[in-house]
This record gives structure tokens, C-alpha cells and sequence, in this order.
């Protein structure tokens, strides 16, 4: 089952963790994400990311420089490997 | 560089190389050599096999370049690929009707200074259907290369 491997995987972030400071969302239009500064806090390479989320290294790259906005599925992949809610890993700007 | 990438770049260039020898067979200056049916059949079946096994060796060593990866490939390359076909449909589909219109206006187009398409010689049409068909594949490559660059 993919979801429990993902769930055994996750990181120990704190739930809600904040990031403040230097830490800024990337955004791919209207669509924001901290990837960058949740993976760099974990420890974690782009690679071994993109290995938990069965994704390739190219297409990590290209959602944390705000280039692609993936799909649903890996956006939710991305944000229980950091054990971190959805919302604290993305964002959507409505008022833009 | 995504293999993708790297497989377009290497496969637009290997269909330049192509094209480039059947231009070379085809046309003296702009002007399209008049050549019997059967020698047209030849070029035909020298660039479709010229090309067919240029995509498969690029394809074979990109492969065997990608053993052993864990993700050969996921949904930023499947929606690349999507799009680059996209592009190259709407091109094709453009390209066939222009070749249409002209076939079925030719009176209409002749009273014009217009260029014109000579479709009732079969080395022009042979030609024109080979240059759109590479001209749609090498559009999906550089397609994919830009989406790779940009997205």
C-alpha cells in the first residue's frame, strides 16, 4: 500500500511547523509551496525526495523553482513525507 | 537534463541529418527535381528506414542510460509528451488543410500572386508530404525541449 509506506516514511517535522525569516513560498502562478526550505530542514537531497514521492529528480527541481505545479496525488506524496499538513506545504492565493 | 530532453535533442538532430540528405535527393536550389515514381519509392523507403532506426538506436541507448533509475519517468514527463503531441497534431491538421485548400482553390490561388503548391506533380507532392511529416516531428522535439526548459 503506498499510502502506509508514505505514512512509515514520514519525516518528524512538526505538524504546523512555521517558517519564517529568509523562508518564502515558491509559487507556480497562484500556487505556492515550501519545498525547498521543508526538504533542507529534513535533510533530505532532491533526489531521495523525488525517490519517496516516485518521482524523478528533474520534475523536484521544477516544483521547488515554481516551474511545474504537479498533481494532486504527488502534491499530497510531497507533504506526508515531511509529515506536515497540506496547507503548511502549499498554498493557493485567491485573492490574485 | 530529463532523458526526454536529452532523447529530443538527439533525435531532432539525427532527423535533421535525415531530412537533410532527402532535401539533398529532392531539390536542386529551390527547385524540386522531376524524378520517376519508382526512384521516389526508393527515397521513400531510404528515409523511413534512415529515420525508423535512428529513433530506435537513440531510444535504445536512452533506455539502457536509465537502468537501474528508480523513476524512469512520472507525470511532469507524461504531460510534457502530452503537450508536445498536442502541438504537433495542430500542426499537421494546419499543414494537411493548407495542402487541401490549395487542391481544391488551385483556379482561385492561380489569379493571385500567391506561392503555389504544383500538387498534380508527383515529386512536389511527394516532397511537401515528407517535409510536413518532418516538420511535425521536429516541432514535437523542440515542443518537449522548451517545455523542459520552461515548465
Amino acid at each position: 500500500m503506498p499510502e502506509a509506506d508514505d505514512d512509515d516514511r514520514a519525516l518528524s517535522l512538526p505538524v504546523g511547523t512555521q517558517l519564517t525569516g529568509t523562508d518564502r513560498f515558491i509559487a507556480k502562478g497562484r500556487v505556492f509551496n515550501k519545498i525547498r526550505e521543508l526538504r533542507q530542514r529534513a535533510g533530505l537531497t532532491q533526489a531521495e525526495l523525488a525517490d519517496r514521492v516516485s518521482a524523478t529528480r528533474q520534475t523536484i527541481i521544477a516544483v521547488e523553482a515554481g516551474k511545474y505545479a504537479p498533481s494532486l496525488e504527488l502534491a499530497f506524496r510531497i507533504a506526508r513525507v515531511f509529515g506536515a499538513p497540506f496547507e503548511d506545504v502549499w498554498s493557493f492565493d485567491d485573492a490574485g | 537534463m530529463a532523458r526526454a530532453e536529452l532523447y529530443s535533442w538527439i533525435s531532432l538532430t539525427a532527423l535533421a541529418a535525415v531530412y537533410f540528405w532527402f532535401q539533398m535527393r529532392m531539390l536542386d536550389g529551390w527547385t524540386i527535381v522531376d524524378q520517376p515514381a519508382n526512384e521516389l519509392l526508393r527515397v521513400y523507403f531510404l528515409v523511413i528506414t534512415a529515420a525508423s532506426l535512428s529513433e530506435l538506436a537513440i531510444a535504445g541507448v536512452i533506455a539502457a542510460s536509465a537502468r537501474g533509475a528508480a523513476v524512469k519517468r512520472d507525470e511532469r514527463d507524461l504531460a510534457i509528451e502530452a503537450r508536445a503531441n498536442l502541438v504537433e497534431r495542430g500542426f499537421l491538421i494546419a499543414a494537411v488543410n493548407v495542402v487541401i485548400w490549395q487542391a481544391l482553390w488551385e483556379g482561385a490561388l492561380a489569379g493571385h500572386g500567391l506561392p503555389r503548391i504544383d500538387l498534380e506533380n508527383l515529386p512536389t507532392l511527394f516532397f511537401v508530404l515528407l517535409t510536413i511529416l518532418f516538420a511535425g516531428e521536429c516541432l514535437k522535439r523542440m515542443t518537449t525541449i522548451a517545455l523542459y526548459r520552461f515548465q
